[in-house]
């Protein structure tokens, strides 16, 4: 009876899943890849820990899968501070089992190369990223421009937004959101240069709150909510937003007019990783010519590389209005951010 | 012939000391180290922070008025059933119990498919009055009250309706000759009696309440309501301060000490009350009719089924089909693809089905084999080997799986001694997390079937000459089966899609069902979370059910 019983379990469970993906069509034959010497010799799992949403990994990974079928790419998906937590955690236990970290800004990079837990790689990639936008030694690598922009809902705000104070507008009362940088890189980024911006700082956030704004885990949830409805304004990124747009979601940003916060992702390797080759591989092909091509074209990625055209429609960097942000004084003061931040928003 | 006996209660504390006080005790010691030196500091930096006290009293306001609402539902729908003449009773029964079967934090986030600002109740509300503004808003307090009632009610109601079913019917028939009417019975005598039922029920509600970190992280987040829990979750996955395990293991303490001081109290409180009224096997107690009220009651529990029950489960469902999340739910809209997609084109929710499989099977086994021999051990044990078995198994069940998960990973997060094996960041931590939380469950049940085995026929085969592991085979294990099955049932079901622990212990590769869908609820699209929580509960629904026809067992519920 048992052991029946845990059979028809297991059946039960595995039926499922081939009742539904039967009609599955079969994988396309993988092109042969260029034969650079450590592509060659990678092979087995590579485990990558990153904060980039969850559709577009997904679509990367598959990509990748049929370029590099002897590499099985394994993801933990997690916000930025998460993905930073879980790698310090492992590094105390004294085994780092990620071999790759792709997060959304550069502060949890220099933080993960103080605690000495990256390592340093040339990669034949590099030489087309500018080198604003890599570390020089090596330790890591720009892999996209992300701007923390102003979405709204296109059916319920009319005329659209221009300012990052149209989120303090009584119009909008209870229906504006921001992505919480205690869960999100890139929302530290823009709550870091707004604090230290002048014109905002934390009267701006504290202002936010009594206008009845709430904080949102990541910036999948702001334009989700903001595609529905359920918000009319939120601080979001622009190519999260203009992917939902080209889906047909009522939903847009705008550069507000004090300028967009842009926040460059970094790519990086860890130390005494399982599988050094394999993390080489992968971070490779994520600055590639195609795969950054592939970004810009299909998600509205700002592509890093001088090589590649940035996506229809946005601005090229040199026109694009950025705010100034201070990776110094959000470094230092990152904690802080996130305590204050917390504190205004959960009372 | 029991000289062995002390022995092998011995190691068997041994054992469970190691597998599950140890772990408890490095989360206690965690939180008294402060820069690798022994101190209150973390303490201190907990108490001087507001935030703290608002999440402790958030959990507290949360656990009291879950508590009252649910023990009142409980109480009343137990007493419907069981004792008054409402009809269609019977059909009742089955519906009642869904919410008890359906994942808490899926419930959370079927609400909000319902009561969400956007959700179908709002949508309709504003289709037809032409507002734009809401009806109801399910994020915040009250909608984590509301979920965790609907979720939590069963457990009162559970308790009472057996309960209900053993009263003593000779102290109501006294009444009811002395003249009283069958209401003032009812409230004089019935109530009374049942009292320590429905305490019982209610602090099972209260622990499970402020044990709960679904619902709160799902419905809270956004408004800011923070409870323990999820605070503490928070804490653990936030590396910016430097000391935040300790920080909380501290506040992991403080909601272990908060679950053991309700399980106390009941203990007090029941000590008082005298369980001889209600007898071992009633039977034959008087069906109250409800006369011009029976019709008014059923349907108001009719309704209760549909609106509480079924209108979240169905508003998932049609969650689940629609291509675009937004769109209206019109036929054109409609699509399978989102099955499709978690079912083939997601491999993190494949590898989880088939780990919260392997964990639920291996789970259950191994916590089944522990548990009965703990249970065992126990009955031939003197009292304090048994208190002290008791203790230790039911503990991890009796803290909050948010502490039990810390724990763990303080543990573990070092190479074990001598081997230098490591379990984090394998399957291996989540399924010892599991044995050690659910293990009381094949304890109690085995513990119910042996008790009623008279131990002569052990001692019989024995002294025929029988080894003792003859004896085990032939004499023990077979009366104990029931029991036994009972235990690894009840085992299973809870780690098909348990959570609080998991999304904690997960790792690459060792994703589990309630991990993968909290995730994607979290940073993916709102239809394919639907669908993979419809998998869920359809995979949980077809076990239970299938279990009961071929187990045929008393499992409880």
């Amino acid at each position: 009876m048992f052991n029946k019983m845990k059979f028809f379990l297991l059946v039960l469970v595995l039926s499922l899943q081939l009742a539904a993906c039967g009609g599955q069509p079969a994988r396309e034959q993988s092109k042969p890849n260029s034969n650079a010497l450590e592509v060659a010799e990678a092979k087995g799992v590579v485990n990558i820990y990153t904060s980039v949403p969850e559709d577009l990994i997904n679509e990367l990974v598959s990509r990748f899968q049929q370029k590099y079928p002897q590499l099985t790419l394994k993801i933990y998906r997690a916000g930025t501070p998460e993905v930073i937590a879980k790698i310090e955690t492992e590094a105390r236990a004294g085994a780092v089992h990620a071999d790759v970290a792709w997060i959304a800004e550069t502060t949890a990079a220099e933080d993960l190369k103080e605690k000495g837990l990256l390592r340093t790689y040339n990669s034949p990639e590099a030489s087309n990223i500018p080198a604003n936008l890599k570390d020089p030694s090596g330790y890591y690598y720009g892999s996209r421009l992300i701007n923390m922009v102003l979405a709204y809902n296109t059916k319920l705000v009319s005329p659209p937004p221009t300012s990052w104070k149209d989120l303090l507008s009584q119009a909008h009362k209870g229906k504006i959101g921001i992505p919480t940088p205690a869960s999100s890189g890139s929302a530290l980024y823009a709550v870091g240069s707004l604090v230290n911006h002048s014109d905002f700082g934390w009267k701006f956030f504290e202002d936010m709150r009594s206008n009845g704004g709430v904080q949102l885990k990541n910036n999948s949830e702001a334009v989700q909510k903001v595609a529905t409805g359920e918000l009319h304004l939120a601080v979001a990124l622009d190519y999260q937003v203009k992917n939902l747009r080209d889906k047909g979601s009522p939903i847009d940003y705008v550069v507000p007019a004090e300028g967009l916060v842009m926040v460059a992702s970094p790519v990086t390797l860890l130390k005494d990783s399982p599988n050094p080759r394999g993390g080489e591989v992968f971070l490779n092909y994520v600055i590639s010519r195609e795969c950054q091509q592939f970004m810009a074209e299909n998600q509205s990625v700002v592509p890093v590389r001088t090589d590649v055209k940035p996506p229809a429609g946005i601005p090229s960097l040199s026109e694009l209005k950025a705010m100034k942000s201070d990776p110094v004084f959000i470094k230092k003061n990152k904690t802080q951010l996130v305590e204050q931040f917390t504190r205004i928003f959960t009372n | 012939m029991l000289r062995g006996q002390p022995l092998k209660g011995l190691i068997l504390i041994l054992i469970l000391g190691l597998m599950a006080g140890y772990p408890l005790l490095r989360l206690l010691g965690e939180s008294f180290i402060y820069d690798a030196h022994l101190s209150l500091e973390n303490y201190r930096q907990i108490a001087t922070q507001p935030a703290n006290y608002i999440a402790l009293g958030n959990t507290l306001s949360v656990g009291i008025v879950v508590t009252v609402l649910a023990t009142a539902v409980g109480t009343i729908l137990a007493w419907l059933v069981a004792r008054t003449d409402l009809p269609g009773k019977e059909w009742f029964k089955p519906w009642l119990l869904l919410p008890y079967l359906i994942p808490p934090f899926i419930g959370a986030f079927a609400w909000t498919q319902l009561l969400g600002p956007v959700g179908y109740l709002n949508k309709l509300y504003q289709a037809f009055s032409g507002s734009e503004e809401p009806i109801v808003n399910i994020y915040g307090w009250g909608g984590i009250i509301l979920v965790l009632v609907m979720h939590s009610y069963p457990l009162v109601y559970l308790t009472s309706i057996g309960a209900f079913g053993r009263i003593d019917t000779t102290l109501e028939e006294a009444a009811r000759v002395a003249g009283a009417t069958h209401w003032r019975v009812q409230r004089d005598v019935t109530l009374p009696l049942m009292t320590p039922a429905i305490l019982n029920g209610a602090i099972l509600v209260f622990s499970y309440t402020i044990s709960n970190f679904g619902v709160p992280a799902t419905l809270g987040f956004s408004e800011g309501c923070y409870v323990l829990t999820t605070w503490i979750y928070d804490l653990i996955k936030n590396a910016s301060l430097s000391n935040h395990l300790a920080l909380a293991a501290a506040l992991s303490v403080i909601l272990g000490l908060l679950a053991g001081a309700s399980l106390l109290g009941a203990n007090l409180v029941m000590r008082g009350k005298n369980y001889a009224v209600i007898i071992g096997k009633g039977g034959g107690a008087s069906t109250i009719p409800l006369r011009c009220w029976r019709r008014p009651l059923a349907l108001a529990v009719a309704l209760f089924v549909l609106c509480f029950s079924l209108a979240p489960v169905l508003a998932i469902l049609l969650t689940s089909f629609i291509r675009a999340y937004g769109l209206e739910p019109v036929p054109d809209n409609l699509t399978l693809e989102h099955y499709r997609y978690v079912l083939c084109g997601m491999p993190v929710a494949q590898r989880a089905l088939f780990n919260s499989a392997i964990l639920a099977l291996a789970g259950a086994t191994l916590a089944m084999i522990l548990g009965g021999i703990t249970a065992y051990v126990s009955l031939k044990s003197g009292w304090r080997q048994r208190s002290f078995l008791e203790f230790l198994s039911s503990l991890p069940n009796n803290v909050p799986g948010t502490v039990v998960a810390l724990a763990m990973i303080i543990t573990y997060s070092q190479p074990l001694p001598l081997t230098g094996w490591r379990l984090y960041n394998t399957l291996w931590i989540i399924l010892l997390a599991y044995i050690i939380r659910y293990l009381i469950f094949p304890v109690r049940s085995t513990a119910a079937t042996l008790s009623q085995v008279a131990g002569s026929l052990e001692e019989a085969a024995r002294l025929s000459g029988a080894r003792w592991w003859q004896a085990m085979r032939d004499i023990i294990v077979p009366l104990a089966w029931p029991g036994l099955m009972a235990g690894w049932f009840l085992v299973l079901i809870p780690a098909m899609h348990e959570l609080t622990v998991s999304v904690l212990l997960w790792s690459v590769g060792n994703e589990t069902l309630g991990v993968a869908v909290f995730n994607l609820q979290e940073a993916g699209s709102v239809p394919a979370t639907a669908a993979l929580a419809v998998v869920t509960i359809v995979l949980v629904l077809t076990v239970y059910f299938l279990f009961r026809r071929m187990a045929k067992v008393d499992t409880g519920f």
